[in-house]
C-alpha cells in the first residue's frame, strides 16, 4: 500500500524535531524506500523550488511541482520505478 | 523522596569501567588537574584584570592559554574570546551577531538540521526578534549539499552557521567547501561553525577554512567543565550578549575561571602532544568498535559515515527492538558509561533530532547509542565493550515483546513465502 | 527553560530491571494484552492466566526503559492470586508506590502498565468469557484512556502538522 505523506516547510514547531526540514529527511527516506509518496508546501524565499528539485536528484527521486500561489509552492515527491 | 545514595549502593560500583561518554562530558587526566591546583591557592588566585601579582599571575595562563590555542588553530589576527562554556560561545557567536547587525537589511540565519542544540535555540529564538530562521536539510550521512548551502544563502543573508563534525554521529563536513559556496554568493555573509567536537580531532585552520567565528570547548578535549572559546576573525563586529564589569576578555565580562583555564591550557597541550597518534589510535579503537558491534550484534544500524569522513572517535549505533535507555543503564551496570538518543534519555519524550534528520525512523531513534572513544581508551576496554555489548542486548531483547514479533513474522514470512 | 537532572530512579526500580520477575511470553495465559507503541518507545504485553475469577499467573513483556520493565514486572507481582475485581481497582498510583516512587516524567510507564493489565481484564470478559460482571465500567478508565492516548500520539502529532506516518 502506498502512503501519502504531506508535510508544510513554512509551519514552526517548537521542539527540534518538529522542525519541518527534520521531518522533510525522514520523509523522504520513507518515499525512497518505495512505499509512500510525499507532498510538500514551501515558501519559495526561505527553500526555493532548486533546492527541492536538488532534493529529488540526490535521493534519485522524482519531483514535479503541483502548485504555485505567489510564494507559495507545492511539490510531490514520488519513487520512478 | 528517592534516595540517590541508595540507588547508587543498589547498582553498584563495578569491577571494570570504561568510560564511552566522551561526548556528554570528559574524564579529566591528572596532568590536567595538576595545572589546574596551584591557582586555587598557591599562584594567580587573584583577578587577572587585576594589578598586583596575583592578578598578573593570573593574566599569564590567560594569555598563555590563548597563545597556544591559536597555535593549534593557526590564527594569525583576529580574537579568541573566553567564556563559561561552548554553550555560551555559541549563543554570543549567533545572538552576538544578531545584536550587532540591528536594524540591517540582512534578517537570515541559515544552519543546518542537526547543529548541537547551543547553535539551533539561540537562531530560533531570533525568529521572534524578525530574524528569518532557515535550516538546511541534510543527507543519510548527515551531509550538508554545497550545492543546496548555496541555493539558501542570498544578499540578505546575516549568518550561516554550520558545525564542523557533528556531535551524534560524527560527520565531518566539508566546510572549506561550504564556506566558499557561501562566499561566492556574498562575500559578506558570515560564517561560523562550532568545531567544539572537531578539536583536538581534526586538523584545523581557520585562516585556510575562512571562517569568521568558530567555537571550542574545554570539557571536550579533557579539559575541565567550565571554559569555551570563540575566535572571532579580525575586523568582524559582534556584540557582547552579556554585561558587566570589564575582563581581559572584550566580548565578555565579568571574572575568568582562571583554574579551569589553565587546566584547559594543560589539555590542549596533551591533545595537540601526539596529534597523529592520538587520531590514529582513536580511528582503530573506532572501527574496531563499529566492526565488532555489526558482527555480532543482529539487527543494528550504523548512524553517520564510514571512513575518513567519520569523527575518528565517533561510533554511533541503532540497536533495534530495544529502547535506549535500558540500553544504557544495562550497560553501566556492566561498567560501560554511554548515552543514547531515545526520548527517554531526553526527558523531553522526543529521541534525538540528529537521527531523525538522518531519516531514521522514531524506533530506530529510541534504540540508538553514542560511544564516543577518547586516546584514553585502550584496546582492552574494547574488547571488554564487545564482550559485554552481545549479552546486553540480548537480555533487553529477551524482554522485549518487539524482538520476538518482528522475529515470528519473518518465521511466518518465510512458512508462506 | 526547564531542567534536566538524572533521573531519580528507586533503588527498587534498578532491582527489578537487573532481576525482573515473572518476564517473558505465557504460552498457556488464558488472555494477552498489549499496550504503547514503539514509536513512542513504549510497549507492554501482559499474559494473565485465569481460573474462576482469579489470576493465578501472570506474565510480561517490555520494550521500554527500565521504568517500563520494572512497573511491568511489579504489576505481575502484585495481581497474582488477587481476584480480577481486586486487579481491576489497582491505579497507576498503586503501582507507583510500590516502586517506592517514579520521576514525573515516567509517571506514563506505570499509566501503560496498569492501561494494559485493565485491557487484558476487558478483553476477557468481553471476548473470551462473553459476560461482564456488574463492576466492570463500560466507559475505559483513566488508564486505559491514556493508554490509548500514547498511542495515538505520534499519529497526532503528525496529523496536528499536516503529516500522516
Amino acid at each position: 500500500m502506498i502512503k501519502e505523506y504531506f508535510i508544510d516547510l513554512t509551519e514552526k514547531k517548537p521542539g527540534c524535531t518538529e522542525n519541518p526540514v527534520v521531518r522533510l529527511s525522514q520523509l523522504l527516506s520513507r518515499v525512497e524506500e518505495g512505499n509512500a509518496v510525499l507532498k510538500v508546501v514551501s515558501d519559495e524565499r526561505e527553500i526555493p523550488l532548486k533546492v527541492l528539485e536538488k532534493l529529488a536528484e540526490k535521493r534519485g527521486l522524482k519531483m514535479i511541482l503541483l502548485e504555485r500561489d505567489d510564494t507559495k509552492i507545492t511539490v510531490v515527491y514520488f519513487k520512478d520505478t | 523522596m528517592v534516595k540517590i545514595s541508595e540507588l547508587l549502593e543498589q547498582h553498584g560500583k563495578p569491577s571494570r569501567e570504561v568510560y564511552l561518554d566522551n561526548e556528554n562530558s570528559g574524564w579529566v587526566p591528572p596532568e590536567v588537574v595538576e595545572a589546574m591546583l596551584p591557582y586555587f591557592n598557591q599562584k594567580g588566585y587573584g583577578h587577572p584584570s587585576i594589578t598586583n601579582l596575583p592578578g598578573w599571575e593570573a593574566y599569564e595562563v590567560v594569555e598563555s592559554t590563548l597563545e597556544l590555542v591559536k597555535k593549534t588553530l593557526n590564527i594569525r589576527s583576529g580574537e579568541l574570546v573566553l567564556t563559561h562554556s561552548g554553550t555560551e560561545a555559541n549563543n554570543l557567536a549567533i545572538l552576538g551577531t544578531a545584536l550587532a547587525a540591528n536594524k540591517g537589511k540582512r534578517r537570515k540565519i541559515v544552519v543546518s538540521a542537526i547543529e548541537h542544540m547551543s547553535v539551533l535555540f539561540p537562531a530560533r529564538t531570533l525568529e521572534e526578534r524578525g530574524f528569518k530562521f532557515v535550516t538546511v536539510p541534510v543527507d543519510k550521512e548527515g551531509f550538508v549539499n554545497p550545492e543546496i548551502l548555496s541555493m539558501l544563502v542570498d544578499n540578505e543573508t546575516l549568518l550561516v552557521s554550520i558545525q564542523m563534525v557533528n556531535h551524534e554521529i560524527g560527520t565531518i563536513q566539508d566546510l572549506k567547501t561550504l564556506v566558499k559556496v557561501v562566499k561566492d554568493v556574498d562575500s559578506e555573509i558570515i560564517f561560523h561553525t562550532d568545531a567544539v567536537d572537531a578539536y583536538g580531532r581534526l586538523k584545523i585552520d581557520v585562516e585556510d577554512l575562512g571562517v569568521d567565528m568558530l567555537t571550542l570547548s574545554s570539557h571536550k578535549i579533557h579539559g575541565p567543565k567550565g571554559v569555551g572559546v570563540l575566535y572571532v576573525r579580525e575586523g568582524l563586529k559582534i556584540s557582547p550578549i552579556l554585561y558587566g564589569a570589564l575582563s581581559t576578555q572584550k566580548m565578555w565580562p565579568g571574572v575568568e575561571n582562571v583554574p579551569a583555564i589553565a587546566g584547559f591550557g594543560k589539555a590542549v597541550e596533551l591533545a595537540f602532544r601526539d596529534f597523529e597518534g592520538n587520531v590514529e589510535k582513536m580511528k582503530n579503537l573506532r572501527d574496531m568498535l563499529i566492526d565488532g558491534i555489526l558482527e555480532t550484534v543482529p539487527d543494528t544500524l550504523l548512524n553517520g559515515p564510514r571512513g575518513e569522513k567519520r569523527a575518528p572517535d565517533n561510533v554511533n549505533v541503532s540497536f533495534l527492538h530495544v529502547e535506549g535507555e535500558s540500553i544504557t543503564i544495562e550497560l553501566s551496570l556492566r561498567g560501560i558509561y554511554v548515552s543514547s538518543g531515545s526520548a527517554c534519555t531526553s526527558r523531553v519524550l522526543e529521541p534525538s533530532h540528529v537521527i531523525l534528520a538522518i531519516g531514521r525512523k522514531h524506533e530506530e531513534a529510541h534504540g540508538s547509542i553514542l560511544f564516543k572513544i577518547s586516546r584514553y581508551n585502550s584496546r582492552e576496554d574494547i574488547e571488554y565493550v564487545l564482550s559485554q555489548i552481545p549479552l546486553a542486548i540480548e537480555r533487553l531483547r529477551e524482554i522485549s515483546p518487539l524482538a520476538k514479533q518482528s522475529k515470528r513474522s519473518i518465521d511466518e514470512k518465510e512458512v508462506y513465502a | 527553560m526547564s531542567t534536566r537532572t538524572p533521573l531519580a530512579y528507586s533503588p527498587k526500580i534498578l532491582e527489578l530491571f537487573k532481576n525482573p520477575k515473572n518476564l517473558g511470553r505465557m504460552n498457556d495465559a488464558s488472555v494477552v494484552s498489549q499496550a504503547g507503541s514503539p514509536a513512542c518507545g513504549d510497549v507492554i504485553t501482559i499474559y494473565l492466566k485465569i481460573d474462576g475469577d482469579k489470576i493465578i499467573d501472570s506474565s510480561f513483556e517490555s520494550y521500554g526503559c527500565a521504568a517500563n520493565i520494572a512497573a511491568a514486572s511489579i504489576l505481575t507481582e502484585m495481581i497474582k492470586g488477587k481476584t480480577l475485581k481486586e486487579a481491576w481497582d489497582l491505579t497507576w498510583e498503586d503501582v507507583a508506590n510500590e516502586l517506592g516512587g517514579l520521576p514525573p516524567i515516567k509517571y506514563h510507564c506505570s499509566i501503560l502498565a496498569v492501561g494494559g493489565l485493565k485491557r487484558a481484564i476487558r478483553k476477557y470478559f468481553e471476548e473470551i468469557k462473553r459476560e461482564k460482571p456488574e463492576w466492570l465500567p463500560k466507559d475505559l478508565s483513566k488508564e486505559e484512556r491514556q493508554a490509548l492516548e500514547e498511542e495515538e500520539l505520534i499519529e497526532r502529532m503528525y496529523k496536528k502538522y499536516g503529516v500522516v506516518p
